[in-house]
């Protein structure tokens, strides 16, 4: 990898948007995710009103479920009383995948080629999968590969080209929860741009060094922004903001306090 | 300045994990022992990298570099040794 905007510190977690947190909760909870935190009625943040598909509910709701196998934790967000907030975000799919199964490309392709639904929006099973189970990667169905991939090139990330239409990105971290395999699929007929108020896997969520530098960074490379804001759910206080991909994928990238801009 | 980094990632860790840390001896594996978490890391690579004023590089942090106390002082010392 060479220096970009400076690469991610590693996943912070997926953002499943939910109408029933209780339904969401149940289905992680049969695949060894259990709920480590849980925040209701909370001010929403104006800055990501530019990220849902219709007015930005004035609260949400959110849990969070970590992974006793070492997959990336899952915020569970439901968004209150929004005026849309009845669609379903398709672009993004986690696939789970039994302990036993290899995390290989092959696995995680053939669970794209799978056209059966989800048994969950925003997840897929690679396999016949019950109880202890693991994210082997997260796919983005995209319109326009090369689209997809410019945010990561500035990043410093060097996509794997598994094929024409297929490529593949690893996000590294020290610990397995800061990893995963990000595989990006041209479908022409891929579903339209993800939504924060919307049903399903809307979002991905990185650590960066200093995400107010990200955020001007990306934004003068024409990269549709939000504003860098503060946000404290639980104990750490965030600097966060929200990136979406020429492709219609939305990422949140989260950084610890203030840091000397010239570092990211 | 061994010492010194590496009493100053032992007193930021237990602070962060007061329950596991103060068992651990420096040579211990972090991830092993869940001590460290994705979290932890971001926290890890801000703190020490304005503690000691060097920058750590994206593939600096790598589980054989932060995988243990003395893995990461050893890393931090050539890191500050780099700025001068």
């Amino acid at each position: 990898m060479s220096a970009g905007l400076g690469a991610a510190l590693g996943v912070s977690h997926l953002v499943l948007g939910c109408r029933d947190l209780g339904a969401a909760e149940d289905f992680l909870r049969g695949y060894d995710y259990r709920r480590q935190g849980a925040v209701s009625g909370a001010p929403n943040p104006v800055q990501k009103a530019k990220f849902v598909a219709g007015s930005l509910a004035p609260s949400f709701d959110m849990r969070l479920m970590v992974s006793t196998t070492g997959s990336p934790a899952v915020e569970l967000l439901r968004e209150n009383s929004g005026a849309a907030a009845a669609g379903e975000s398709r672009m993004l799919e986690a696939v789970l995948a039994g302990p036993t199964t290899s995390a290989s490309d092959d696995e995680v392709i053939r669970a794209i080629e799978d056209n059966t639904p989800p048994p969950f929006p925003g997840f897929r099973l690679a396999d016949d999968v019950r109880g202890e189970a693991k994210i082997i990667g997260v796919v983005v169905r995209c319109s326009d590969l090369a689209a997809a991939l410019g945010l990561w090139a500035l990043l410093g990330y060097h996509p794997a080209r598994l094929g024409s239409r297929l490529a593949r990105i690893r996000i590294e971290s020290v610990v397995p929860t800061g990893r995963l395999a990000v595989y990006f699929v041209e479908d022409r007929r891929s579903p339209a741009a993800a939504s924060l108020d919307h049903q399903g896997l809307v979002c991905l969520s990185l650590f960066c060094r200093e995400a107010s530098a990200l955020a001007s960074a990306f934004a003068t490379e024409g990269y549709l922004v939000s504003e860098c804001f503060e946000l404290q759910p639980f104990a750490e206080r965030f600097q966060v903001v929200f990136v979406r991909n020429g492709s219609g994928e939305i990422y949140e990238f989260l950084s610890l306090g203030a840091r000397r801009a010239d570092r990211v | 300045m061994f010492d010194e980094i590496a009493a100053a990632i032992r007193e930021m860790l237990t602070r962060a994990k007061p329950n596991v840390m103060p068992a651990m001896k420096d040579t211990d594996d972090l991830v092993e022992h869940g001590v460290l978490d994705s979290l932890l890391v971001v926290s890890l690579v801000t703190f020490l990298e304005e503690r000691f004023d060097c920058r750590l590089d994206y593939e600096d942090l790598t589980e054989e570099n932060l995988g243990s106390v003395a893995a990461m002082a050893r890393l931090v010392e050539k890191r500050v040794g780099d700025r001068t």
